[in-house]
């Protein structure tokens, strides 16, 4: 029996190196933490891809907007990050703003710091349930997510998709998919995830 | 029922479209703990073969000195991807003479110095049955030009030639549509102001009178502030019409048109022709004179015979319309609208034969959604775009006739219209095929 079970492990781990072999990237690796919190470190291949690096070298804001979709369910949630490289300092600035609307902001000294930063899992949603069926999809947008921000504080006023609390990882989510600016790359990832 | 329907449709839409057209002018990026300024000492602009830098500059509303915010370059990135004679506009950062200063290299990719413009869309509705064939209401491709043939070179450092073909029609019931050849000259910057003025000359050639003479245009964008720009137009046509000979006598039909037109309007919308994202808003107060002498009848004989004769005719006409639509990207490939469009008009027309005089109010309004998809992939979306559009939408139109001592007719109908196109752009030019139904 223990066998059966170390033979199926095996080939999950087999069919899961295929799957991404397959499809030509790395994937995101997730991490559940206390209270249900399901986060993910996204790979740093991203950082690396020819499109973002041009962006990134461009001493403007590289954003990503991270939506997680609850494929059952169809519930939204998120987390944001923006990446600026300071021309004169030399130095990254980051922020990340996660599904619960905690912004984190620094001052990160070199490459290799910020690439030891993104591995820093990113909260996307918080959940009760023992699995959860998600799809992830990452959006590379130019310029600072100011403008969308402004579109979230109105759609939140507006009462249309926006309320206090729990929805504002929503509206985020929801600023990703609706309201963006030209992409410069996005990434789509399924996975299903055991929180027991 | 039907008119108070779509009013409220109309403010509705006119809501979701100006709150946050507002609020992006006033909000702030408020939880940005350190908003960046970028002090930009120079602006560079690489790529370019023919459009010359200081069109791209003062296009950009930039101004070399000044400090801006990522949110205005943004904003000045959008303006530039709305330029006909770009494909795209990549903003990138360089450290400047001293720290805190920067340089602005903006990356073009222009589009071919010949272009064509076409938006064929016929609607063909119930009463089309009757001999009508209605064009579609709803024409975002160039404003009121449903078709233009042409080539342009930059001249010197801010200036830029045009010559072709171009087909007007506005939608206006106080105007005059035509085909017309023109050629023409665009001022950039005009006086260091970023404004820009053309000077267009044409011939009207087919749908209208054909003329001999040439008529001027002259079109003056002053820029507000990075999203708003007021058009003010002034437009003169010349038409020569046939001669038309009645019982052994001959007589020359001729008319004339002059539009006075102020043109305010809010753009974040992302490209000229085939907006997915953004918010455009506009309005269009026109005032139009119209002469025109024809064969008509001047005077009916003791024994009831008509004696046709030359009548100069004469209309004032005054208009406004209201256009608003916003534009949200679903995916890479996808994205749908929501758009409303009205005006009113009053049109004051006199004549020198019998006929009583008439004054009409006409207005439309109409209300549409919309979805498009791209059959192109976001890297070949780079060098232009192949897309399926629908749309729906509902128009009403109302044309009042009132006739002192007469009568007064009402000429109403209402439609709902579902359109189908499909859509080419490439460095060439914009092209629209499409067909729809209206009942």
């Amino acid at each position: 029996m223990v066998r059966l079970r170390t033979v199926l492990r095996v080939a999950l781990f087999i069919s899961f190196i295929v799957a991404a072999l397959a499809h030509g990237q790395a994937r995101p690796t997730f991490t559940v933490q206390p209270g249900g919190i399901v986060a993910a470190t996204l790979p740093v291949s991203i950082l690396n891809d020819s499109d973002v690096r041009k962006q990134l070298s461009s001493g403007l804001t590289t954003t990503f907007l991270v939506a997680a979709r609850n494929r059952v369910n169809g519930a939204v949630s998120g987390a944001r990050v923006e990446v600026r490289y300071d021309l004169w300092d030399e130095v990254w600035i980051v922020r990340k703003v996660e599904f619960d609307r905690k912004a984190e902001q620094q001052r990160i000294a070199s490459r290799e710091a910020l690439e030891k930063w993104w591995r820093t899992p990113l909260r996307l949603l918080a959940t009760n349930a023992a699995t959860v069926s998600l799809q992830i999809d990452t959006t590379v947008l130019p310029f600072s997510a100011a403008e969308r921000e402004d579109a979230r504080q109105w759609m939140s006023k507006s009462g249309g998709v926006g309320t206090a609390g729990s929805g504002a990882g929503i509206v985020d989510a929801l600023i990703g998919a609706t309201i963006n600016a030209k992409p410069i790359t996005s990434y789509r990832w399924n996975v299903e995830l055991s929180l027991k | 029922m039907t008119r108070t329907f779509l009013i409220a449709l109309i403010a509705l839409i006119a809501l979701i479209v100006a709150v946050p057209a507002s609020a992006q002018d006033v909000a702030e990026p408020a939880q940005d703990a350190v908003p960046a300024q970028f002090l930009i000492e120079r602006i560079e602009v690489r790529e370019a073969k023919r459009v010359t830098r200081d069109v791209i500059v003062a296009e950009s509303r930039l101004r070399e000195g000044e400090a801006y915010s990522e949110t205005e370059l943004s904003d000045a990135a959008a303006r530039l991807s709305r330029l006909p004679f770009l494909l795209s506009a990549d903003f990138a950062l360089e450290k400047g003479s001293e720290r805190g200063r920067h340089v602005l290299v903006i990356t073009v990719a222009e589009t071919k110095p010949f272009f064509y413009l076409l938006d064929i869309r016929p609607i063909l509705s119930e009463r089309s049955t009757e001999g009508q064939l209605d064009l579609d209401f709803s024409d975002r491709i160039g404003g009121d030009q449903e078709g233009v043939v042409g080539a342009r070179w930059f001249v010197g450092r801010r200036g830029a030639f045009h010559a072709g073909l171009f087909t007007r029609n506005d939608r206006h019931e106080f105007t005059q549509d035509y085909t017309a050849a023109v050629i023409g000259y665009t001022q950039y910057d005009v006086l260091g102001t970023r404004a820009f003025a053309t000077i267009t000359l044409k011939r009207p050639l087919l749908d209208a009178p054909v003329s001999d003479e040439i008529s001027p245009q002259l079109v003056v964008g002053i820029p507000v502030s990075m999203k708003q720009t007021v058009t003010l137009t002034y437009d003169e046509t010349r038409f020569e019409g046939d001669i038309r000979v009645v019982e052994g006598s001959s007589f020359q039909r001729t008319s004339g048109e002059r539009l006075v037109s102020a043109r305010w309007s809010y753009n974040t919308t992302n490209h000229p022709f085939l907006p997915t994202r953004g918010t455009v808003v506009s309005v269009t107060p026109v005032v139009a004179w119209r002469d025109r002498v024809s064969l008509g009848l001047v005077e009916v004989t003791p024994d009831d015979r008509p004696v046709f004769g030359p009548v100069s005719f004469h209309t004032n006409s005054f208009g406004v319309s209201v256009d608003m639509a916003r534009y949200f990207e679903l995916s890479e490939q996808s994205s749908v609208s929501v758009g409303a469009e009205a005006g009113w008009g009053q049109i004051d027309e006199r004549n020198s034969g019998i006929t009583i005089p008439t004054v009409r109010n006409p207005t439309f309004a109409a209300a549409q959604v919309g979805y498009s998809h791209s059959l192109w992939t976001r890297e070949q979306q780079k060098r232009g775009d192949s897309r399926f559009e629908y749309q729906l939408g509902y128009i009403t139109r109302d044309r009042d006739f009132e006739q002192p001592f007469a009568f007064t007719l009402n000429d109403e109908y209402d439609e709902l219209q579902a359109s189908f196109a499909w859509v080419r752009r490439s460095s060439f030019g914009t092209i629209r095929l499409g067909v729809g139904y209206g009942w």
